[in-house]
């Protein structure tokens, strides 16, 4: 036995190149080095910037505090208007996704084998898909002319004499939202749903219970940590979304983030872009902590 | 087998029991199988459509692009013939090919370190990590711009030397955002397959008498292979693909390829993009299914 663990040990000691308590930090140092330089360096000038005073075509930075953009953002009507629109996108967005995906995980974490594959495989083509592509494949379907696909197809089939507006519209950009982000809810609501034991659903039907009350009480609860994770991947990223706005809203649907995207472009404003992305900056971090608040209570 | 044993030793409901439990809601549930079927059909129809539609129209003749004419190749070729679409793409690649290379040497360590090692500031490399995932793009996009400026200044200003503007935005400022991108996807994914390892096959090599970097480099390396394969790829695309930061920090003379787009779209809609994006499109998804096949992505995932 002795023997055993002294071979065993010099092996241990062969595998170490250098003292295992200087390894791990050593190893890190470079990432740790690349995300504190490009990521949270730039995060806290960007905060210092927005309460810093200077003049809106100057790129320098005095650090006497001054809060005018916040001042500014906060008695705007235009931005209270985008605020609240951003708002409602995010939670239309967020359910919308979460209903419509549900079926669609269950669905597949029923299925077995290649079929299973296929089907998840499916769902992840788009994330390597480009998302500006993705978004810009619906201007021809929703295209305002007579020449658009839906338009086209309406009209043919006698439903409306004249081509119906639907791009730069709030529905189109909702439409294409939820076109955007349907698989980043998917995705781990499939893996939550997938972890639950197949042998639960049969311990429920052989208690008696219908479909509808082991959905309710036995799926969707333990499927929750995939809904909470699926709703922030989803909720997030919606709240600066620019892209949609842009290309589909044409401009005419004024989100916080295409607010944000016009301060650094053709507003020339930088501070005034500053205050507004920090403010979706500490919107984020609250929805963060509900989720950790949430998945910390349920003990997952 | 379980499924034997437990059909027969549960105790059928009684019609008592059934009536309790199987409410309006559990017979309306009846035959859902059938319309959870027809349901996720729907949702992949919805989720395909698009990007079919954008595909046949790239091969229509008809220059307003919304109604079907004939077959042709045209939008290909002029494709092909665009140089600033050319550059654009050349940009792209090299930035890629840079970025996913410096993200996966650095995540591969860093995944070591996180997954075999326990120190103190570990929690923080890890919450940066995932900050840097969750966070919604455009605010890591127009800090990254703030800071390439205020550095690119304060160098000139401080040191009367700005190392020959590197981080003056441009190509070098986007290859370093797409680094930050990169690291977390990498870390994610090498770690994952760090964590089924078993390390019994590490000390064998060692007694047997391998010295560190041939165990390494014979076993450790190949057994973690696929997820570092898996992982540059998803870099490469990711760098590829991204649009927000590469948007804000990329300057006035340089152009990725979804910059150009970006361009395009918003001068208006042209054939030429339907065929560029259809090839995008092509091209991603031959990876992802070489990804499948080589290293079983989707189970990774799951």
């Amino acid at each position: 036995m002795a023997e055993v663990a002294t071979v065993r040990d010099e092996g241990e000691r062969h595998l170490r190149l250098i003292n295992p308590k200087a390894a791990g930090p050593l190893l890190v140092s470079p990432m740790a080095f690349w995300m504190l330089a490009f990521f949270l360096v730039p995060l806290i000038l960007i905060i210092l910037y927005s309460v810093g005073t200077q003049s809106v075509y100057q790129n320098g930075v005095s650090l006497a505090f001054d809060t005018q953009w916040y001042q500014q953002i906060f008695t705007d009507a235009s931005t209270r208007k985008a605020f609240i629109l951003t708002m409602q996108m995010v939670l239309i967005n967020t359910f919308g996704c979460l209903i419509i995906g549900y079926p669609l995980a269950y669905f597949i974490s029923v299925k077995s084998g290649k079929r299973k594959t296929l089907f998840v495989l499916l769902i992840m083509l788009p994330f390597w898909t480009s998302f500006l592509v993705r978004t810009y494949a619906w201007i021809t379907i929703l295209n305002n002319t007579e020449g658009g696909l839906v338009n086209s197809w309406m009209m043919s089939l006698g439903l409306i004499n004249e081509p119906v507006e639907m791009l730069y519209t709030n529905f189109a950009v909702y439409l294409v939202l939820i076109y955007d982000y349907l698989p980043f809810m998917v995705l781990p609501l499939f893996v939550g749903i997938e972890k639950i034991h197949k042998s639960l659903y049969e311990a429920s039907k052989d208690l008696g219970a219908g479909k509808w009350t082991t959905l309710r009480r036995v799926t969707i609860p333990l499927s929750m940590p995939g809904i909470f994770a699926g709703c922030m991947l989803v909720a997030i990223p919606t709240t600066g979304e620019f892209v949609v706005p842009a290309i589909i809203g044409g401009g005419k649907v004024v989100l916080w983030g295409w607010l944000i995207y016009q301060a650094f472009t053709a507003g020339r404003n930088w501070p005034l872009g500053a205050a507004l992305s920090n403010v979706l900056l500490v919107f984020m971090l609250i929805v963060v902590a509900l989720y950790l608040r949430a998945i910390g209570n349920k003990d997952f | 087998m379980a499924d034997g044993t437990a059909v027969e030793t549960s105790v059928a409901p009684t019609e008592r029991q059934r009536r309790i439990h199987l409410s309006l809601w559990d017979r309306l549930m009846g035959h859902s199988d059938l319309g959870l079927g027809a349901w996720s059909v729907l949702v992949y129809v919805f989720l395909y459509m698009p990007v079919v539609v954008l595909i046949v129209f790239s091969f229509n003749s008809q220059k307003l692009n919304v109604t079907w004419e004939g077959f042709t190749l045209d939008w290909y070729a002029m494709l092909f013939r665009d140089t600033a679409i050319i550059d654009a793409f050349v940009t792209s690649m090299e930035i890629a090919v840079i970025s996913t290379v410096a993200a996966i040497v650095i995540g591969t360590f860093a995944s070591f370190s996180l997954e075999r090692f326990e120190y103190r500031t570990k929690m923080l490399w890890d919450g940066l990590n995932y900050t840097k995932i969750i966070i919604a793009e455009i605010v890591a996009g127009v800090s990254s711009l703030l800071f390439f400026v205020q550095l690119n200044e304060f160098l000139l200003e401080y040191l009367g030397f700005n190392f020959w503007s590197i981080f003056s935005p441009g190509y070098w400022t986007v290859v370093f955002a797409h680094i930050a991108w990169n690291i977390p996807f990498a870390v994610i994914i090498i770690r994952a397959r760090l964590r089924g390892f078993d390390r019994a096959i590490e000390e064998a090599g060692a007694d047997l008498g391998a010295n560190p970097a041939t165990v390494f480099f014979k076993i450790t390396l190949p057994v973690i292979f696929p997820g570092i394969l898996a992982a540059s790829l998803l870099c490469f695309t990711l760098s590829f693909d991204d649009f927000v930061t590469t948007f804000f920090v990329i300057g006035q003379n340089y152009n990725t390829l979804p910059v150009q787009i970006w361009g395009m779209v918003r001068m208006g809609i042209t054939p030429e993009i339907n065929a560029l994006s259809a090839i995008m499109i092509a091209v991603s998804s031959v990876i992802v299914i070489f990804l499948e096949l080589k290293a079983r992505i989707s189970k990774d995932i799951a």
